[in-house]
């Protein structure tokens, strides 16, 4: 830094001399080092300001999306713990989220929505996918975009919408193979419905009008796979079975456990 | 369960895509009239500093065509969905604040004000960050424009020693390491403001060499 140290003493030399030289800019406050150092510190100060609470913005993004992964999981202890229990535990958690949001929502007043909305849309899709999976779960319809947003103080994008819900698959496919695993076949022919249908409407979107929507695309539709492999491989043992069963009596507790 | 929903959505998305457009047609015209107002800048390197002032009323068209391109666009934005749109056009914000700085310190040999940049430009630099409400350069693309304004100097500096003014470069250098220093009050985050920043040191260092070699000549005292 010894070139810099020489070059500031030679600074006030020279500002002096430039600013006899030229009398008009003496009442110009930029002119001087002290001016610019002034109006520079002004700016951290704004720019400190809008760091930090791009900070927190993400801080809360964090916190909601580790909340809303609870809501996930309890919702698909739902195979083991049943509906009611499942549900009480999602409602427990989602109290929390709903917190959080209401939280964050305070550092995204008026044009500050869209300027963090980027810090704080990974939350956001998180608490859509878990929400969207609660309602699948409920009644086997596709959350709309209205009833995501409904009691929730933060604005919901359509970005944020479709995103969350392109995360639905993999929760979806995991409902399933529990589902597989208990024997329950409706639930899977349900699952396997719902991601078709996903897969169409997603698929109506126009690409490139939506940052990240061609890769999860791609998820949604490996998830399908998945899940359409594993109900054919259950209607294969199906058939296999009954044949087997209808040709000896030997095997009824398997035959009576897969049509339960 | 129905696709209704996607195909509503699709519809608001379309409707989006219009306003998208209209954009984009004014960035256009604003980046095509930096370009313009750029190249006509450029000869301030190629001319002594007595001239300099021709260099600065030929390009006061431009400046007053950047006005009405901002104009345009800002018609089309509204407060609340500001930052929504907002990395669409700040490249050419930052270029337009560039050529606005550029051209300040050529007149007055001083960093350009946000009063300056709302001479030139039409439009308030938001200093403080505050919420939008009306249409606003970034304090951001202010200062995105003020880095840009160290690689003119250092070649002002080389191009100043060509026309035969071989004071100018001390006085380059001067107003060159003040401004610096202003730049290192800054806590910049790693975002795309540090990168630049980060750069500056190597125009100061081609304006050290300028007076390195001048001095070592004998040609300044």
């Amino acid at each position: 830094m010894d070139t810099m140290d020489t070059m500031d003493k030679m600074d006030t030399h020279q500002t002096t001399e430039r600013s006899t030289k030229k009398p008009r800019l003496d009442n110009n406050t930029s002119e001087t080092k002290q001016a610019i150092l002034a109006s520079f510190a002004q700016y951290r100060n704004s720019l400190d300001r809008h760091y930090d609470q791009r900070e927190r913005v993400i801080k809360c993004s964090r916190d909601i999306t580790a909340q809303s992964k609870k809501i996930v999981f309890a919702l698909l202890r739902i195979t083991q713990d049943g509906r009611e229990r499942a549900f009480a535990e999602a409602h427990a958690h989602h109290t929390k989220v709903l917190a959080m949001l209401q939280k964050v929502s305070v550092e995204l007043q008026g044009s500050d929505a869209f300027k963090y909305n980027r810090q704080v849309s990974p939350g956001i899709q998180e608490y859509i996918e878990a929400v969207a999976l609660w309602g699948f779960l409920d009644d086997g319809r596709l959350i709309t975009k209205e009833e995501a947003q409904r009691g929730l103080a933060v604005e919901v994008t359509d970005e944020d919408y479709v995103l969350g819900i392109c995360d639905l698959p993999g929760e979806v496919n995991r409902y399933c193979i529990n589902a597989i695993g208990k024997g329950d076949h409706d639930a899977v022919k349900q699952c396997v419905g719902f991601l078709r249908v996903l897969k169409e409407g997603v698929g109506l979107l126009g690409q490139g009008r939506i940052r990240d929507l061609d890769k999860k695309l791609g998820v949604l539709e490996s998830s399908l796979g998945k899940a359409e492999a594993a109900y054919y491989s259950m209607a294969i043992r199906h058939s296999e079975m009954s044949s087997a069963a209808a040709g000896s009596e030997n095997k009824p507790s398997l035959c009576h456990h897969l049509e339960a | 369960m129905s696709i209704q929903v996607f195909v509503d959505l699709q519809d608001t998305l379309d409707q989006e895509s219009s306003l998208f457009d209209e954009i984009k047609e004014a960035i256009k015209a604003l980046n095509k009239t930096c370009r313009v107002a750029s190249a006509k800048l450029a000869k301030a390197h190629s001319v002594s500093k007595s001239h300099t002032q021709e260099v600065l009323d030929a390009i006061k068209p431009q400046f007053a065509e950047i006005q009405q391109n901002l104009g345009t666009l800002a018609k089309l934005i509204k407060p609340v969905t500001f930052y929504r749109y907002h990395d669409m056009w700040s490249y050419a914000v930052q270029t337009a604040c560039a050529l606005a700085v550029f051209s300040v310190y050529l007149e007055h040999t001083r960093l350009a004000t946000p009063e300056d940049i709302r001479a030139y430009l039409g439009f308030d630099v938001n200093t403080t960050n505050q919420d939008i409400t009306e249409f606003v350069i970034t304090l951001e693309e202010y200062l995105h424009g003020v880095i840009s304004l160290f690689s003119e100097l250092s070649r002002l500096a080389v191009n100043a020693v060509i026309v035969g003014d071989i004071s100018r470069p001390q006085e380059i250098s001067t107003f060159a390491s003040e401004l610096y220093s202003g730049f290192q009050l800054l806590n910049l985050k790693n975002d795309a403001i540090r990168r630049r920043f980060d750069s500056i040191k190597y125009d100061i260092k081609k304006i050290e060499e300028v007076q390195y070699d001048l001095r070592v000549r004998g040609l300044t005292n």
